[in-house]
């Protein structure tokens, strides 16, 4: 027979019915008989289930559109740095070789 | 960094070398592209399949980081270095689990950092649960019914949300990924490093936690 402490311990595998059947059935046959056991489960899913119901907000605008300049300006600056155009222009730009004095 | 700048002047600075700067192609990709695929193009190069991405888990992660920190501000700053760092690591990223697993834990990681920053008063749920009804007095409203009726459900949010507020970060996360976003225990492992029974244990607590925290609520409420 489980007791009240083990209900306790066992309540969140309980309703995510992760229990292994055997307990589960322990468990229904002493919420049966433990109105004190069954206030406490009804609470708890009630718990649970108000987070469940959150839901997503919208993000708002200003959040929105700061996210997307920053990430326009990195892909933009990261493109400036890979481009092929940038790397043919350091070359042209790259100082030529000393040459050394003819005596 | 470039972004803090950014933001104090809330406006995009002209690039020094704009002029260099190739034309940014808009492409229109295929719908119903998979994550996988995405991830793989963005891997090549391809900036368009990263912006989808963006696209795709903006108002996802942005939500996370909310619950988590309970705080607009700094959820928006979360956000954009969530991204930047995603964007900057996507070509280490091995695709062994799902991309919005690996960016989670990314937002997480981030957002755990801000509230060590700010440390602020928790609870401790380090005793052994007790059994708390004992302690309750029996005309406790049974809010398990139904509590849109009696009382506003904006108002019990605000309780859900200051509850959370309460909760060590690592039992908040926990709670936050499981039972508001509804991920499973593995998935939740997987974001946060932690073998299932760990998850099962902080779980547990968290939520035991938020069902005292919702009961006081009501009682006040039958007292008034």
């Amino acid at each position: 027979m489980i007791t009240c402490k083990q209900i306790l311990l066992l309540l969140s595998e309980y309703f995510d019915q992760e229990l292994d059947p055997v307990l589960c059935e322990g468990v229904q046959l002493h919420l049966d008989t433990c109105p004190h056991c069954l206030f406490l489960v009804d609470t708890f899913r009630s718990a649970i289930e108000i987070s469940h119901s959150f839901g997503d907000t919208e993000i708002p605008r200003e959040v929105h559109h700061k996210l997307w300049e920053i990430i326009e300006f990195e892909i933009h600056s990261h493109q400036m740095i890979t481009s092929p155009v940038r790397r043919i222009q350091g070359k042209k730009l790259r100082k030529p070789r000393k040459l050394k004095k003819i005596r | 960094m470039v972004y803090t700048v950014m933001k104090t002047q809330n406006i995009l600075p002209p690039h020094p070398q704009a002029q260099f700067l190739p034309t940014p192609v808009q492409r229109i990709l295929p719908p119903h592209l998979e994550d996988e695929v995405l991830v793989k193009m963005s891997q090549q190069g391809d900036n368009t399949a990263f912006e989808e991405l963006v696209k795709r888990y903006e108002k996802k992660t942005y939500n996370l980081i909310v619950r988590m920190l309970n705080n607009e501000e700094e959820s928006s700053d979360v956000l954009q270095e969530t991204f930047l760092q995603a964007y900057k690591m996507i070509t280490k990223f091995r695709g062994k689990s799902q991309f919005y697993t690996w960016l989670y834990r990314i937002a997480i990681n981030n957002s755990l950092m801000r509230l060590r920053k700010h440390k602020h008063q928790t609870v401790s749920l380090d005793e052994p649960v007790k059994d708390d009804t004992e302690e309750m007095p029996r005309q406790i409203p049974d809010f398990s019914h139904n509590p849109e009726r009696n009382v506003d459900t904006q108002e019990i949010k605000q309780i859900v949300v200051d509850s959370l507020d309460k909760l060590p970060d690592d039992y908040r996360s926990v709670l936050v990924l499981r039972d508001v976003d509804g991920l499973s225990n593995k998935e939740v492992g997987k974001i946060l490093k932690l073998s299932i029974p760990a998850v099962k244990s902080r779980l547990h607590r968290a939520r035991m936690f938020l069902r005292t925290e919702l009961s006081k609520y009501f009682v006040e409420g039958v007292k008034q």
